[in-house]
């Protein structure tokens, strides 16, 4: 019964309010009329009676807000009226609504922008099975000058055998695989891994299965596993796929199982052969590691652990004494690179949104003061003081929902702008961007905080409002109280000096990308077209069949019109690492412990050097006598290797030789190039080594084409060549050098021209708040100077005590701004690339434009104030 | 008037109603009289209290005429109210008993 009235009650008050509130209207009036009846019946006159009646009553009005108060339904009830209310309210105050919800946009627009990223790199979980327990293992070798050298085989098999801290670990290698058939040749990319590597990942095949160790063992049988996309466009997702070959760098292996969807591990990866070492196994550092650890198992620890089996080693790999195992947690290794710029982009756009937030608490603390008078009333109406403030945070939550509605819009359309700038394949395929639960929380909160942030302040300053000075003297007061003036006040100064962190910011992000960009990298990237190709070692076994093969290739491709030099090399510039060691002949001996930095290997033939565009220093460049014949073999070097090996001694004519063994033959120095920027333009070049590819005839070549053309233009005539030569070779990674060195700052240029976008934005913003700010107290203010003005002070002298105020404000905040700038510039000092963090004119270039930019939104209404005419203002009133 | 616990209020109207229904001045008129003038309940207590028992289910309420021909809500105990009105009153007592006899101790 009781649960039944209830919701009958509830029902009633929520869809037939009207009639509720009839009768409660009725039933009031009643009392009201029979209380009136009573004292006219004890003797008083009719009219009296009323009027005591309605003073026991004590004001109908509010005793049914007292009932409402106790309804079933009544939080409910309210709220809709409120929203009601409230949405009466934006619409009749358009450009109010949009100017707030404008505001709001664009800053959630950023920040919900900006999120998606930070969220998609570094929140969600990686696509493995309790993924924070995986490590991504390595070596270094900082005496070397190396981050990361790779895992040699051996060291890899100890740890496996010896830790104690993980429940599996697996190496691999990343290796790109010629796929061949009737068709022609194409390049896949695959890995080699060890049999463990499934298991250590927790995925099973979906079809067959993992490498047996068996299988992973030197001259193993040939089994290839394949990745489901692979399955599905070359065998159409067959079920009898397992058994069947395929034809991989020449050689055929038999396929043993098929991976699930989206399983790439380690990058994008469609096909994995077994690795196939065993302990003896030295061929240098190449492996990259992936360990889980044991549940509990600290990351520290297990790394302490590893470099303990890691020198224990030192009696039979001497090389151990320098190298150590390196363990980070997974996802540093995929998307460490962007966690600072991201960073740095959550910094910018928390800024953006914190000015937004600024300018509209300005805007609602300007209106509130012109809604006192409203607030009296409904004061005086007996509304209590928690409704009015509710009443107003309800406008601000609606408002708070619009530009949150808005901005979430326009920020999933920045961030597609955002990925279009990223050029392809920078991110492991795991990396999503698309809506979670998580970017749908992190809007609520962003637009739900800044409405209550922007609305709840002001809104308590508006209703504290002294209500009946406010109603006696009708609204009319001519200047705020002090404290919501100063209130402002602050809210300017703070967006100003926001606005100058980011400005200064911007400022030295632009100069370092800027001087970044001007680097010469050493060689001249326009008009090179370059491809890579890999000879599979089945047909091309024997170095005078790669020397043949490529020398035809070369050779096809001078010919072509448009062709000025064809040439080929190991790697161009910006294509990777192959780091040897050299000794020096007649160097003093070293001791151990000396750092001796790795030297960059590059294999290349004559002409290579010339299609580059690099510079030579001394003596000459390769020719094609090089290296034929068995002759002494001769080398260039870079100046770095120069000045590291003979110091300022003149290189030419000297001889280096590989480390370790009287057996290498000594090389001697023909010729000294510039320092070519080979690992990125921000990056230090290494010393280099140039070496004849006719005495190193390697089979994974990139090729070089200098053309008087476009350089695009030559890309399928330069396929078909290769098609006709030999079809199960595949051109891979074909671009031009122009794009590759554009794309090795791709990240520079996004991050700084961002923050910088974003400053622009928040000059913006300032403008506008300031704009509104003095035009808003130059309004109230307005009797005062018509005052000053009747009583003689000219329009100059009016315009300056309106610059005056704003230049205050304006002055504070950007002092306050720029040694903020300062202090936060450290944060990404390492970015700035030797621009100085003090640097002077990005400080004055913020100064004059944030404080032109003050000047000019606070010149218009100083010029109004002025020309108005006193009289009149003052009969207005 | 002394500052009334709601469940006193609650007492008091229930027991006002028990001989019939009444409308809402007739009720603190009632009050006032059986407690000889020491509760004035004024509208603002009685009205959310009758609409908040009503909501309850311890009160039903019809439209009728007052003595002077207005249109006058009258409420009236339900079962339930009743049952209310009887245990809440043994509660009552039990506290008042209790009461008086830590004050007499």
């Amino acid at each position: 019964m009781s649960a039944y009235s209830k919701t009958r009650s509830l029902w009633r008050n929520l869809f037939h309010s009207r009639r509720v509130e009839r009768d409660l209207d009725t039933e009031l009036q009643g009392y009201c009329e029979m209380l009136a009846g009573e004292k006219s019946a004890a003797g008083m006159d009719a009219a009296e009676a009323r009027r005591a009646a309605a003073i026991e009553m004590g004001g109908i009005e509010q005793v049914k807000e007292q009932v409402r108060e106790v309804r079933m339904g009544f939080s409910w009830d309210t709220l809709i009226r409120d929203i009601r209310f409230a949405t009466r309210m934006l619409a009749r105050q358009p450009a109010f609504t949009m100017t707030v919800t404008a505001l709001l946009a664009i800053g959630i627009a950023g920040t919900s922008a900006i999120f998606s990223l930070f969220s998609g790199l570094y929140l969600r979980p990686l696509p493995f099975e309790d993924p924070e327990q995986l490590v991504y293992l390595n070596e270094k070798a900082p005496q070397w000058n190396l981050e990361r050298t790779g895992i040699a085989y051996p060291d890899f098999h100890a740890w496996r055998q010896g830790n104690s801290s993980f429940e599996g670990m697996a190496a691999f290698w990343e290796n790109r695989f010629q796929i061949s058939d009737e068709n022609g040749a194409e390049t896949v990319q695959g890995a080699r891994a060890t049999h463990d590597l499934m298991q250590v990942l927790r995925i099973q095949p979906q079809l067959g299965r993992w490498f047996t160790p068996q299988e992973d063992r030197p001259n193993g049988p040939k089994v290839a596993v394949i990745g489901h996309a692979f399955w599905l466009a070359r065998f159409g997702g067959a079920q009898d796929v397992i058994g069947k070959t395929i034809r991989l760098n020449s050689e055929p292996y038999e396929i043993a199982g098929v991976l699930p969807p989206g399983v790439d591990f380690p990058n994008r990866a469609e096909l994995w052969i077994p690795l196939a070492r065993d302990a003896s196994d030295d061929g240098g550092w190449y492996l990259g590691g992936v360990g889980r650890l044991k549940p509990q198992a600290a990351q520290a620890k297990a790394g302490e652990d590893l470099l303990r089996i890691h020198k224990a080693l030192i009696g039979t790999r001497d090389m151990n004494k320098i190298t150590s195992p390196t363990v980070q947690p997974l996802r540093e290794w995929y998307v460490g690179n962007f966690r600072q710029a991201t960073h740095i982009l959550l910094g910018a756009v928390a800024l953006v949104l914190a000015i937004a937030c600024a300018n509209i608490a300005g805007i609602m603390l300007a209106r509130g003061a012109t809604r006192t008078r409203e607030m009296g009333i409904r004061s005086a109406l007996g509304a209590p003081r928690w409704r009015i403030v509710r009443q107003l945070v309800t406008e601000s939550l609606l408002l708070g929902a619009l530009g949150g509605i808005l901005g979430t819009i326009l920020g999933s359309w920045g961030l597609q702008g955002l990925l279009s700038l990223m050029p392809s394949q920078q991110l492991p395929n795991w990396v999503r961007f698309d809506a979670d639960w998580r970017f749908v929380l992190f809007s609520l909160t962003a637009s739900v905080g800044s409405a209550v942030l922007f609305g709840l302040w002001p809104a308590w300053k508006t209703s504290r409002a002294d209500i009946r000075s406010d109603l006696q003297d009708g609204g009319a007061r001519q200047s705020d109280s002090g404290g919501q003036r100063r209130t402002l006040e602050w809210l300017i100064t703070a967006e100003v000096a926001l606005s100058a962190v980011l400005l200064t910011s911007a400022g030295l992000l632009i100069q370092a990308f800027r001087k970044v960009e001007n680097v010469d990298p050493g060689f001249r990237a326009t008009n090179i077209l370059t491809y890579q190709i890999a000879l599979p070692n089945a047909k091309y076994g024997k170095p005078e069949q790669r020397r043949a093969f490529v020398d035809e290739l070369l050779a096809r491709h001078r010919a072509l019109p448009g062709a000025e030099i064809a040439a080929a090399t190991s790697a161009t510039p910006l294509g990777g690492h192959w780091g040897n060691f050299f000794e020096v002949e007649n160097a003093p001996p070293k001791r151990s412990g000396d750092p001796s930095p790795v030297t960059l290997q590059r294999i290349v033939t004559a002409g290579y050097l010339e299609a580059m565009g690099m510079t030579l220093r001394s003596g000459r460049t390769f020719t094609d006598a090089d290296g034929r014949g068995g002759g002494p073999v001769v080398v260039v070097v870079n100046e770095a290797f120069a000045r590291l090996s003979w110091s300022d001694q003149a290189a030419l004519g000297k001889r280096i030789r590989y480390n370790g063994g009287k057996n290498q033959p000594w090389m001697e120095v023909v010729g000294v190039i510039a320092d070519v920027k080979d690992y990125g333009l921000d990056q230090p070049s290494r010393p280099s080594v140039y070496l004849p590819f006719a005495a190193n005839s390697i089979g994974s070549l990139s090729v070089v084409i200098r053309t008087s053309v476009e350089p695009a233009s030559l890309a399928n005539p330069a396929r078909q060549i290769l098609r006709q030569m030999d079809s199960d070779v595949a051109v891979t990674r074909l671009t031009t050098m122009a794009e590759r060195l554009q794309q090795s700052i791709w990240m520079r240029r996004a991050y700084s021209w961002l923050v910088a976008l974003f400053a622009c934005l928040a000059v913006v913003l300032v403008l506008s708040g300031l704009y509104g700010v003095i035009s808003y107290i130059v309004t109230r203010r307005r009797r005062e100077i018509a005052i000053r003005m009747a009583l003689g002070a000219g329009q100059t002298s009016i315009v300056n005590s309106v610059l005056a105020a704003a230049l205050k404000m304006t002055g504070a905040g950007l002092l306050i701004g720029v040694a903020c700038g300062w202090w936060s510039s450290r944060l990404f000092q390492s970015l700035l690339f030797g621009v100085e963090a003090t640097d002077p004119a990005t400080y004055v270039s913020a100064l004059v434009i944030v404080g032109g930019v003050a000047l000019l939104a606070s010149l218009v209404p100083a010029i109004r104030a002025a020309r108005m005419e006193p009289l009149r203002t003052l009969r207005l009133d | 008037m002394p500052n009334l616990l709601q469940g006193t209020l609650d007492l008091l109207i229930l027991n006002a109603l028990a001989p019939g229904a009444m409308h809402g001045l007739g009720i603190s008129r009632r009050i006032e009289q059986v407690t000889q003038g020491t509760f004035l309940v004024k509208p603002g207590s009685l009205f959310p209290a009758l609409h908040r028992m009503e909501e309850a289910g311890w009160l039903a309420s019809s439209w009728g005429e007052s003595d002077n021909n207005r249109k006058a809500k009258f409420y009236r105990l339900t079962p339930p109210g009743r049952r209310q009105l009887k245990s809440e009153t043994t509660e009552w007592r039990r506290i008042s008993i209790a009461i008086a006899a830590a004050l007499q101790a």
